[in-house]
């Protein structure tokens, strides 16, 4: 006690009374601060709650036109080829980096280091006892699954998924349709025509047509095509593309016309799950399901067939009504021939390929939807580059003290940068293992919630979530390493704290 | 000779008027001193002495204001990227922090091997054994557990025989036993004794407890509020 007695004397009083004042009087302004941000907060919470509550925000929306740039939309609709591309050379050049490396790192004392300080953390805050499948991880990997990267791998393969399926969906019923129908030739109004667009050719100048034809021995089908509605006994509705043609006879769609049109036999796509004998009822006229068909459907369209003739008794079909197209078994040169002979009237028609159909409902599709779902894989790979960047810093935080020693200890920075990347490049195939697998996953969920969804992962859509993977893990870790130095201070972080 | 190590050379460590300051406050003023091949030399000195800031600047990790640094004849270059300083590290000197920094999730052996392996040195692993055995870590059980499972003082054995394994001409170690009671500390000690008698490597350690190992050292340096006693 005398000695605290004692030290009391040498203390400034007036120096500590005003230390005191200055503490008490920036609490008081930290105080006023605070009620000041309180206050704001409260306001703006009641003001938005009012907003809400009145219902003056029901109509918000924050948009922006923006000038076109067709190059961007180029160069993002190329997107998912390249990734698809750099995602098949990259996804084997690693995985084949990491086994090269584990062979030779049982020669190569710096490769053993390399490999072995790679596959697993220096330091962690988990339980000491490690499980089986985390020991095999760690002799193949990196010894734990980038969660993050391999829901970036995901999400980049099922946007490309969900875009490839929105792109070239809308062609399946097409090309069911197209292969129903002999000839490669189209007489059409329009050069761009395609499903989405209307059209329409005369009644006379498809007679004139289908005369002409016959007469030099060349088979020529019309048919029309309508976008309609299946109402189901239950009141249930679906879209319906329907094209009406006289089939071939062998057509496995050819039947009997019934009699009276109350119960119109109809095929409908499987993806509608109607029952055969399921009866429905198709543009006010009743049909009865006598079998399934299957990849007729499009995105949120169910594909029926019937019969031309059909069509004419069942959805009386004026005589005089144009048809959409007509197709001929011929040549394009004969074609044109024919119609340059039968379009008296000079209307607008001209004369197209299949093929040329259907690309011009594949640019439909993909000048207007693959720029979005592009962009989604875009922003798949800039999420895992992003996260993987932020785990890699934060590895680096939670082992500075361990890689400075190993640097103050005369291991080369480029040694430990190189444990670094193999350790990113181990992520990364975990993280495209992983995330492909559940991007497997991702149809089955998708398909059943959209009826005549079709989305499936195939090669190109693994590869791009493979690019994604290698991307967002190696690119990511790729500036704490440059500046390794600046991350890794040897002498701060090899002090005591 | 200017520009190669003479490992021959009897003097290890040339310090000459080494000083180093932090924002302001001077840590070490004006420090000179020589370390002989073959010895143990001992810091001692308070808290905030500036016994630990010799060390390491002797170690090449903290670069002095002032003075000239002379390793093995060969003046350190602090500004050359340190590259020569790691090449010297690399293969002669051993370096024991303050704490034992491993990496608490690798075995014992691995903690040892990899710093090896990281200098492309391969690992002797009897020798290893041999070390481990010497600190007493030597049961197969403790070389397989992660490091982190280990206590304070079994840490900083296996950092004492991971600063040793590569068999440096020059050891450097900060407080190895601070957290090693006295039995255990004169035990170290003992140890190193052995192996300074038997290499020939040197010895500079910084301690608090010189008490307990003035048995085994040749020279001890007392520094006092950055001076030299």
């Amino acid at each position: 006690m005398n000695e605290i007695n004692d030290n009391s004397k040498d203390i400034n009083k007036p120096i500590l009374n005003e230390l005191s004042l200055s503490i008490e009087a920036e609490r008081r302004k930290s105080n006023r601060e605070r009620l000041a941000i309180g206050l704001s907060m409260a306001i703006g919470s009641a003001a938005i709650a009012g907003v809400i509550l009145t219902g003056d925000a029901s109509h918000f929306e924050i948009t922006k036109s923006m000038p076109f740039i067709p190059l961007a939309q180029q160069s993002i609709n190329s997107l998912d080829g390249y990734l698809a591309k750099f995602g098949e050379i990259s996804f084997p050049t690693v995985l084949g980096g990491i086994g090269l490396t584990k062979i030779f790192a049982n020669k190569n004392s710096k490769l053993d280091f390399i490999d072995k300080i790679s596959s697993k953390e220096m330091i962690s805050d988990s339980a000491r006892k490690e499980s089986r499948t985390k020991k095999i991880l760690q002799k193949c990997f990196a010894g734990k699954i980038a969660i993050l990267a391999a829901i970036g791998v995901a999400l980049a393969s099922f946007s490309v998924s969900v875009g490839n399926e929105v792109s070239n969906g809308p062609e399946r019923p097409i090309v069911a349709l197209m292969k129903e129908i002999p000839g490669n030739t189209l007489i059409t109004e329009s050069s761009q025509a395609q499903p989405m667009l209307d059209g329409q050719l005369s009644s006379s100048l498809i007679n004139r047509i289908e005369m002409d034809a016959k007469e030099k021995g060349i088979n020529a089908i019309p048919f029309t095509k309508n976008l309609g509605e299946i109402t189901l006994s239950d009141g249930k509705t679906y879209n319906t593309l329907e094209f009406g043609f006289e089939p071939n006879r062998t057509s496995k769609i050819y039947w009997r016309v019934s009699e009276g049109c109350n119960n119109i036999p109809v095929y409908v796509d499987r993806s509608a799950r109607i029952p055969v004998n399921g009866n429905i009822n198709i543009d006010g006229v009743n049909a009865n399901v006598v079998g399934e068909i299957n990849g007729y459907s499009a995105i949120g369209r169910e594909g029926v067939e019937m019969s031309d003739q059909a069509m004419k008794d069942c959805i009386e079909k004026d005589i005089n009504a144009p048809d959409y197209a007509i197709v001929l078994d011929s040549s394009a040169k004969e074609a044109q021939q024919i119609l340059d002979e039968s379009n008296i009237n000079h209307e607008a028609a001209t004369v197209i390929t299949k093929n040329q159909y259907l690309n011009n409902s594949l640019k439909f599709w993909e000048g207007n939807v693959k720029p979005i779902t592009n962009t989604m894989a875009l922003f798949s790979a800039l999420f895992a580059f992003v996260a993987m960047g932020a785990s890699m810093a934060g590895r680096l935080v939670r082992n500075k003290r361990e890689l400075a020693a190993m640097s103050a200890s005369g291991i080369k920075n480029n040694v430990i940068r190189a444990s670094e990347i193999l350790r990113a490049a181990k992520d990364s195939v975990i993280a495209t293992i992983s995330g492909c697998s559940i991007s497997l996953l991702t149809p089955f969920i998708v398909n059943s919630i959209e009826a005549g969804f079709r989305a499936g992962i195939g090669l190109e859509e693994l590869a791009v979530g493979a690019a994604v993977g290698t991307i967002g893990c190696i690119g990511g870790v790729i500036k704490p390493l440059i500046r390794i130095k600046k991350n890794i201070d040897v002498s701060e972080n090899t002090r005591v704290s | 000779m200017e520009n190669k190590f003479n490992f021959e050379t009897n003097n290890v460590v040339e310090i000459s008027d080494v000083r180093k300051s932090y924002m302001g406050f001077t840590v070490l003023n004006g420090i000179t001193l020589g370390i002989e091949k073959s010895t143990i030399t001992s810091i001692t000195g308070h808290s905030g002495s500036g016994k630990s800031t010799l060390l390491r600047i002797i170690q090449g990790i903290e670069k002095p204001d002032n003075g000239e640094v002379k390793i093995f004849d060969r003046k350190i270059d602090y500004t050359s990227s340190s590259k020569v300083i790691k090449n010297l590290i690399k293969q002669n000197i051993g370096i024991g922090f303050q704490s034992p920094m491993l990496m608490g999730n690798h075995s014992v052996l691995d903690n040892v091997n990899l710093y090896l392996e990281g200098k492309s040195i391969k690992p002797d692993n009897l020798r290893i054994l041999e070390l481990l055995s010497r600190f007493g870590m030597d049961s197969q059980k403790k070389l397989d557990q992660p490091a982190s499972s280990l206590s304070g003082g079994e840490q900083m054995r296996v950092a004492l025989v991971r600063a040793l394994a590569s068999e440096p001409k020059l050891l450097l170690l900060d407080e190895p036993t601070s957290a090693i009671d006295s039995k255990g500390t004169q035990n170290v000690f003992k140890n190193l004794r052995e192996i300074v008698d038997t290499t020939g490597t040197t010895i500079v350690t910084v301690t608090h407890d010189f008490d307990l190992i003035k048995d085994y050292t040749d020279k001890k340096i007392t520094i006092e509020s950055g001076e030299l006693l």
